[in-house]
């Protein structure tokens, strides 16, 4: 069940979460003070992985069924991540880290 | 009047009017995704199916008997204990009448999965009626029932659109819940409720509103048809699903299915084939269809097609549906989500779950906030006990009367005349203690400890399920777990889960409250002075 | 919200009966514009209804007054059922 699409849609909502100061300070303190233009750039790098995630469900699942899927992944990545945020926002960090990683090899594999 | 606070109003009052009705449409209607699965337990005199179907044995023995209890029929349907239904059944259609030209009616037997017997279940209306109340309620008529529950969907969509459009701060909170302070955190309930399945909310809102058009949008028909005979040959022009190839009134021997089952077989990437359908079976004009549970597409099945008489492979014709219809049958087929395999299932399921979650705190968090706003101003607030008690009466008491259904589904007796009815009574009987229990109960004591005695209730009498599944029968958790039979099993572990689930809200409820009712003074003591 | 009741109410009905008769007035012109044929209009028009009632109803309670809502829908209904009824008298001749 864990598919790119819904890491990629999960690495795309921390990403939209930490253009967020509240966010940032509690998740991720090192990035505390972030200029406008990296804020942009987190933002954009954030929809792309949201778009990213959604061609790949078309690509795979076909147009139908593959809209209803990221549908799917977007609301649990979104819970997923306000949890996270909620509860344990200090590991952050250390899950953008673990998905990133198992993405690359994914797709290397 | 601001613009935002007059949709903020328009917000608070088409939710708090729909909330109960609208619960209740969404648990009801959720249940609808395991609707066959619900039958199924309410069923057991089915055997539990001890081995894979075994279609080699059973499919000749299920053909002998259509071909001599209805050699006649105009449709059969054979429906295999594969995939998502666990039944084997074999359905049959009469002719239709020559000169009034109604449809023929639908017959069928059910079937033991591992010997082909026939078997004979309680009267019970299983889990399709549960769902179909959603939308036919009960006790009225069905268009009355239509009315009211397409209204209902209305103030939902007209909700959904006011809540999105006051949730100013919707992307800055969209990952936001807040614990810990007691009107924020059901804010952000319902508010996480409400987004993190928006793009559900919306489809099933919309795509209900337009299931129901035929009888709630009659001016754009009428208008265009006048009231009489057009319109209706309009909407059977509308509905008609095409007959493959008519009668043609010459009998012929219908071909053995088993071969056709077994080239069906080969062609269907390793998927069980879900059922067989026969148009015009004794005909020569007969065709018969071979299907499997597809996984690309939103129809749920694309069968192959072929003659009845020598079994050749038959090409259905390519015949062009407006757009109209294609928009209108992505809608149902989104709305039923008989396409979804089993995950895709659940997570409709609980999508479901979630709209409810989102009403129902709604209605709560409408009554704590004017409960705070009374104990502030020392004023009362007309008709916030009526909320409070109808909130905790349905939130609660509607789970409980389910469970009530279930449970008289097992302790009913069997040769009891109306038996599939009663149980439909004591669910509405359950429910209607339940709202007095509250109405009752909150004259003597305040709305959280009645919250804490339903819950308690709903706990208990949701783990009492299991129990008296075996008591009164064989497919009970020993059995379904040792057969491997999911379906009966994943039935009694989440009646158990359901039970875990409210035990921990009212252990939080408890400690919740014990740990607000110091500090709770303390405020109204400050503002005294 | 207290201040004015009767502006209220009267949102309240216009957005509820007034809003479901001018959806469905909107939808009947609309069904006679679509370039499809009949059978399928009437469906696309049955089922973009929804749709227009609900803007309807937001509409009414964004309106600055009452009376502004009220007049907006009834000088939208009008407009509606005059364009049908025109197009109906004049809609066959080239």
């Amino acid at each position: 069940m864990i598919t790119s699409e819904f890491l990629l849609s999960l690495l795309g909502f921390i990403f939209l979460s930490l253009t967020l100061k509240r966010h940032r300070k509690e998740a991720w303190p090192a990035l505390s003070r972030l200029s406008q233009k990296k804020i942009q750039l987190l933002k954009i790098a954030g929809f792309v992985c949201l778009l990213l995630a959604t061609a790949l469900s078309i690509d795979a699942y076909g147009w139908s069924r593959g809209l209803v899927w990221e549908c799917v992944w977007l609301s649990l990545a979104g819970c997923f991540v306000s949890l996270l945020l909620s509860y344990q926002p200090r590991w952050t960090p250390t899950t953008t880290l673990v998905i990133t990683f198992t993405l690359i090899t994914s797709f290397w594999v | 009047m601001s613009f935002r606070l007059s949709i903020t109003w328009l917000h608070t009052w088409t939710g708090l009017l729909g909330c109960w009705l609208l619960y209740f449409m969404f648990i009801t209607g959720s249940t609808g995704y395991f609707d066959d699965e619900i039958s199924r337990w309410m069923q057991p005199e089915i055997p539990v199916q001890m081995s894979s179907f075994d279609a080699a044995t059973l499919l000749p023995k299920a053909e002998e008997y259509l071909r001599d209890v209805a050699p006649d029929a105009a449709h059969y349907y054979i429906d295999f204990p594969v995939g998502r239904s666990p039944f084997y059944t074999l359905w049959w259609q009469t002719q239709s009448d020559p000169q009034t030209g109604r449809k023929g009616i639908w017959y069928n037997k059910k079937l033991d999965p591992n010997t082909g017997a026939i078997v004979t279940p309680r009267d019970t209306h299983g889990g399709e009626l549960l769902y179909r109340m959603h939308y036919v309620l009960h006790y009225m008529p069905t268009s009355l029932a239509h009315w009211i529950t397409s209204t209902a969907a209305m103030l939902m969509l007209v909700g959904l659109i006011s809540g999105v459009v006051i949730h100013r701060r919707i992307f800055k909170d969209f990952f936001s819940f807040r614990r810990r302070k007691p009107d924020r955190s059901w804010l952000d309930l319902h508010n996480l409720a409400g987004v993190l399945p928006l793009p559900f909310h919306l489809m099933i809102t919309y795509s209900g509103l337009i299931l129901l058009m035929f009888t709630t949008m009659l001016a754009v028909p009428v208008a265009n048809y006048g009231a009489g005979k057009e319109i209706r040959m309009a909407y059977d022009r509308f509905f008609s699903e095409h007959e493959v190839r008519e009668a043609s009134g010459n009998k012929a021997p219908l071909v053995e299915l088993s071969t056709l089952y077994q080239d069906a077989a080969q062609r269907s990437n390793g998927h069980p084939i879900s059922f067989i359908s026969v148009d015009n079976p004794g005909d020569s004009n007969g065709i018969v269809s071979v299907g499997w549970h597809v996984t690309t597409g939103l129809t749920p099945f694309q069968p192959l097609h072929y003659d009845a008489v020598n079994g050749a492979r038959f090409e259905e014709q390519e015949h062009s549906v407006s757009g109209a219809k294609t928009f209108y049958d992505t809608m149902e087929h989104l709305h039923e989500g008989q396409f979804a395999g089993p995950l895709l299932r659940w997570l409709y399921f609980f999508s479901g779950i979630a709209g409810a979650v989102m009403v129902a705190s709604g209605g709560v968090l409408w009554a704590i906030r004017r409960q705070q706003h009374q104990k502030a101003k020392g004023l009362s607030v007309r008709g916030l006990g009526l909320v409070q008690s109808l909130n905790v009466g349905t939130f609660v008491g509607l789970p409980i009367a389910i469970a009530c259904y279930f449970i008289a589904n097992r302790l009913l007796p069997l040769e009891l005349a109306g038996r599939g009815d009663w149980e439909v009574h004591c669910l509405f009987i359950a429910w209607l203690i339940m709202l007095m229990h509250a109405f009752v109960r909150s004259r003597r004591v305040d709305h959280i400890t009645v919250w804490q005695e339903q819950l308690l209730l709903a706990s208990v009498i949701f783990a009492a399920i299991p129990v008296i599944n075996a008591i009164t029968s064989s497919v009970h958790l020993g059995e379904t777990l040792f057969y491997g039979d999911w379906v009966l099993a994943s039935f009694d572990l989440f009646m158990l889960a359901l039970a875990l689930v409210f035990g921990v809200a009212r252990y939080k409820l408890r400690a919740k409250t014990a740990r607000q009712s110091e500090p709770c003074d303390a405020e109204l003591g400050e503002a005294r002075l | 919200m207290r201040k004015n009741p009767t502006a209220l109410w009267s949102r309240s009905i216009a957005a509820l009966v007034g809003g479901y008769i001018c959806a469905n007035a909107l939808a009947i012109a609309l069904t006679d514009v679509l370039p499809t044929e009949k059978d399928s209009a009437v469906i696309s028009g049955m089922m973009m209804t929804f749709a227009l009632y609900a803007l309807a109803i937001v509409w009414v309670f964004s309106a600055k007054t009452a009376k502004r809502a009220w007049l907006g829908l009834t000088i939208t209904t009008a407009f509606s059922i005059t364009f049908w009824i025109v197009k109906r008298q004049f809609g066959d001749q080239p």
